[in-house]
């Protein structure tokens, strides 16, 4: 019997590795450097500009020698970490050592996170190093170890929210120039955004995160919805990364999905939790009014770019999903529009995407019950006109939605991948509006092309006899469209031999998973 | 069937296609346990894709293949388990020692610690890299690449070991020294399957062997085999007369199972189409006519006349 240990499950053998490896390069070397001469140079040029600035009090000093050192802090870590991490996975792949790596007991998910713990075992090692110091920097007054403790405690959160995205852009690239373009993006937004807000009301005033939140305390449906986000976020890049690093034939898919409904319905909990008490037909959220109604339509006309990738994933059933299916398990039955693969994707896409729709009408039934309530001065009349518009714009845009989801699903039929069959969706609506647009410009107004783009249609919605007909136009368009994509689809799928509703892998079949007779 | 019995891989009608490209087109073949097996294929044969697909690490298109037992597509993770995988080119993780690199793989093999230990120690005598513990492995010769690689997949006991090209690019020395670790880990009651092209390499060492190309095998079972496959039972014998005589010619076509004879001065060289326990037959009537002769030699085709006479040459 093989003595079996769990110590790997955590990814503690990568752990080990990483952290050796890492730490023994000349380049850790240069990275302490460089971190502890921006750090002393920020420290040493506050010196300066205090001294030349005329004295001022201990707790002064010690608070903005304090808020510095983690602002200068927070900005290395959106330099580092990316940089760590989106080399991570492409490094493996490029040494040739994946192959070996996989050949092992670890599964995806256990070297994604010992990939994490790697980086946040090297970054937390260089976030700690200065902290005797700054613990002393509390015997001025001014500075608390609780915040000084706070603020550490946000920077890590930071620092695994910041990791787990380069692993992700790291699992899904082949080279590590793409991984490392595609993360420094998304990384110099988010110091834009969190610099810009912390300098300007936090370190600026030399307070810290906690003193901030003590002074001026969020409420507490900020927390409901900030940790929720912070999560969904966390848990999102670390599932996808274990997706894209999991064999094609693999269940990778069925977390993501279940990931994503999840995600749809907790944002929508907590929208409805925070409307709810506020809508009503006078109120300043009423669903007809241009500001609040309108908004959210534009929000809804952006929710198919989010669900493209869904409906336009891989058209096969992964053998894996095909074998669970078969096994008969009840969960399987029940999830089945979480299954990937055939009609499902674009199911489960327009699912999820009726979904927002549902909760709009939910909310609009319940502005309509206090109709009742609102008082002799209220403008019915106004009111009701601004009622059809909402909901014709609703239900124009929901068909729009299908249609674009579905030439999606269409394109994953014909054999394009996932991100090429959605990019090929949405180019063409968007070729679509900018053509609407340039027609639009020319004839200063509403043009015949209009039903091509019924959000543009939708935005500029008059009620007007061609409006009107250029609605029913762009309906029929959409639902036109949707058909076609849906019934083309459904027959190629049928002619490449892949089940359109079955949980059956094509070529299932021609897989011996059962050893036959050797051939003679 | 008992399990020792049974082999320990297991082809059955597999196929590879990428795209437009047929790499594998419905290979079968069976290797028995305890034997080094050579797969053999000129470059593009499509020995690669086989190897991968026996590593759990392609799903092929059709057919299917068993590792111990395990189908490489449904149970991949217990096909993992119960082979070691070396691929043609063997990465290493720069900045880690030798003994290090072996740890982290046993780490990751979960083996438990104690075993762990013995483990490591087992593969590191076996391999000889005793004196190269704390040396880094990005600094290793190529050689001593192939023997780490080797050793990392033996940590966690598979009684399977594939090897894909392991003799590439190795001096001379490295493939003799190479060649003898093979001979001892089939002493030890491995199964080795390699692939090479190399055919020098192979014929020395293998026990059977599998010739492939443009994705279809050719030829599998033993070299004796395979040669009694392509000439039938004929055999060719070379021998050397003391001196030229003329009645030898129609002395041999006495006996029946001599087939076409050449006679070139003193060299006679005659196709023999009986059992080999009967060739002193010739031998005997040879010796009643007093014809003497120097030297006998059996003309065995060896295993690069054999790949010469089954493959075309012609590379996908």
């Amino acid at each position: 019997m093989k003595q079996i240990s769990k110590s790997a499950g955590m990814g503690t053998a990568i752990l080990q590795k990483e952290l050796i490896v890492r730490m023994r390069r000349f380049r850790s070397l240069i990275v302490q450097l460089i971190f502890a001469a921006i750090l002393g140079g920020a420290m040493w040029m506050y010196s300066l500009s205090a001294t030349i600035g005329g004295a001022t009090s201990p707790e002064d000093h010690a608070q903005t020698l304090v808020a510095i050192y983690f602002a200068v802090q927070l900005a290395a870590l959106f330099l580092i970490i990316p940089a760590l991490g989106a080399v991570s996975i492409t490094t493996e792949r490029l040494g040739r050592t994946w192959d070996l790596l996989i050949g092992t007991d670890l599964s995806p998910g256990e070297i994604v996170r010992g990939k994490l713990l790697g980086i946040l075992s090297v970054t937390f090692y260089f976030m700690l190093l200065p902290a005797p110091l700054l613990a002393m920097t509390t015997l001025f007054g001014g500075v608390s170890i609780g915040s000084i403790l706070f603020e550490y405690f946000i920077h890590m959160l930071l620092a695994l929210l910041l990791g787990s995205c380069a692993i992700l852009s790291s699992a899904a690239s082949k080279g590590t120039a793409r991984a490392i373009l595609q993360v420094y993006p998304l990384a110099a937004l988010g110091l834009m955004f969190t610099m810009g807000f912390l300098s300007r009301f936090v370190y600026s005033e030399g307070l810290l995160i906690l003193d901030y939140l003590v002074m001026d305390p969020p409420p507490w449906e900020f927390w409901l919805v900030a940790i929720p986000l912070y999560l969904f976020a966390l848990i999102g890049t670390l599932v996808g990364s274990t997706f894209f690093l999991s064999g094609v034939e693999s269940a990778r898919e069925i977390p993501v999905r279940i990931l994503f409904l999840v995600t749809f319905l907790t944002a929508i909990c907590l929208y409805l939790y925070a409307e709810i008490p506020n809508v009503s037909a006078t109120g300043f959220n009423s669903l007809t009014s241009s500001g609040h109604g309108q908004g959210l339509i534009v929000a809804l006309a952006f929710l198919p770019l989010v669900l493209l990738r869904l409906a336009g994933s891989e058209p096969r059933v992964p053998l894996r999903v095909a074998q669970i299916y078969g096994e008969g398990k009840l969960a399987t039955r029940i999830g089945y529009f979480l299954l990937p693969g055939g009609l499902r994707n674009l199911i489960l896409s327009i699912l999820l995407y009726s979904i927002p729709f549902a909760m709009v009408l939910l909310l609009y039934s319940i502005e309509l019950e206090t109709l009742s309530q609102v008082s002799e001065n209220f403008d019915l009349e106004n009111y009701q006109s601004r009622q059809e518009t909402f909901e014709v714009s609703l239900f124009t845009m929901y068909l729009w939605g299908m249609s674009v989801l579905a030439l999606g699903w269409f394109f994953a039929q014909i054999g394009f991948g996932g991100i090429v069959s959605s990019v090929l969706a949405l180019g063409i609506h968007v070729t679509f509006a900018m053509f609407v647009t340039t027609m639009m410009a020319y004839t200063s107004g509403l043009t015949g092309f209009v039903f091509l783009s019924p959000p543009l249609l939708v935005i500029g919605l008059d009620f007007s006899p061609t409006s009107m007909m250029m609605l029913t136009e762009a309906n029929l368009f959409s639902s036109i469209s949707l058909l076609v994509c849906v019934l083309v689809g459904i027959a190629l799928s049928r002619a490449k031999g892949i089940p359109v509703l079955r949980v059956r892998r094509p070529g299932m079949d021609d897989l011996y998973l059962e050893l036959p007779e050797k051939a003679s | 069937m008992s399990l020792v019995s049974t082999p320990i891989i297991q082809v059955r009608d597999l196929t590879m296609r990428f795209a437009k490209k047929e790499a594998v087109s419905a290979i079968s073949f069976d290797v028995p346990r305890g034997v080094i097996h050579g797969f053999i294929g000129p470059n593009g044969a499509g020995k690669t894709t086989t190897i991968r697909i026996l590593a759990s690490l392609l799903v092929p298109t059709s057919g299917g293949a068993w590792i111990d037992g395990a189908n490489v597509v449904t149970e991949p993770e217990e096909v993992r388990r119960r082979l070691g995988y070396m691929p043609d080119y063997v990465g290493v993780y720069e900045g880690l020692s030798v003994q290090e690199y072996l740890d982290f793989f046993a780490l990751a093999h979960r083996l438990a610690p104690a075993r762990r230990r013995a483990s490591v120690a087992d593969v590191i005598e076996l391999t000889d890299l005793g004196n190269l513990l704390e040396t880094e492995v990005h600094v290793l010769s190529k050689g001593m690449r192939q023997r780490l690689c080797l050793a990392q997949t033996l940590l966690h006991e598979p009684d399977l070991l594939i090897l894909d090209e392991p003799a590439s690019g190795l001096d001379p020395r490295a493939r003799i020294e190479f060649r003898g670790l093979l001979t001892e880990l089939r002493r030890l009651g491995k199964t080795v399957f390699l692939s090479s092209h190399i055919l020098s390499e192979l014929s020395s060492i293998c026990d059977s062997v599998s010739i492939i190309e443009k994705g279809v095998l050719l030829a599998d079972g033993s070299i004796e085999e395979i040669q009694m496959r392509l000439r039938g039972a004929t055999v060719a014998y070379e021998v050397t007369l003391l001196e030229e005589s003329t009645e030898v010619e129609s002395i041999l076509r006495e006996i029946p199972q001599v087939g076409s004879v050449l006679l070139e001065g003193r060299k006679l060289r005659f196709d023999w189409d009986g059992e080999d326990a009967l060739i002193h037959q010739v031998w005997g009537a040879l010796a009643a006519r007093k014809i003497a002769f120097t030297g006998v030699r059996r003309e065995e085709d060896d295993l690069e006349s054999l790949f010469m006479s089954l493959t075309s040459g012609e590379v996908q």
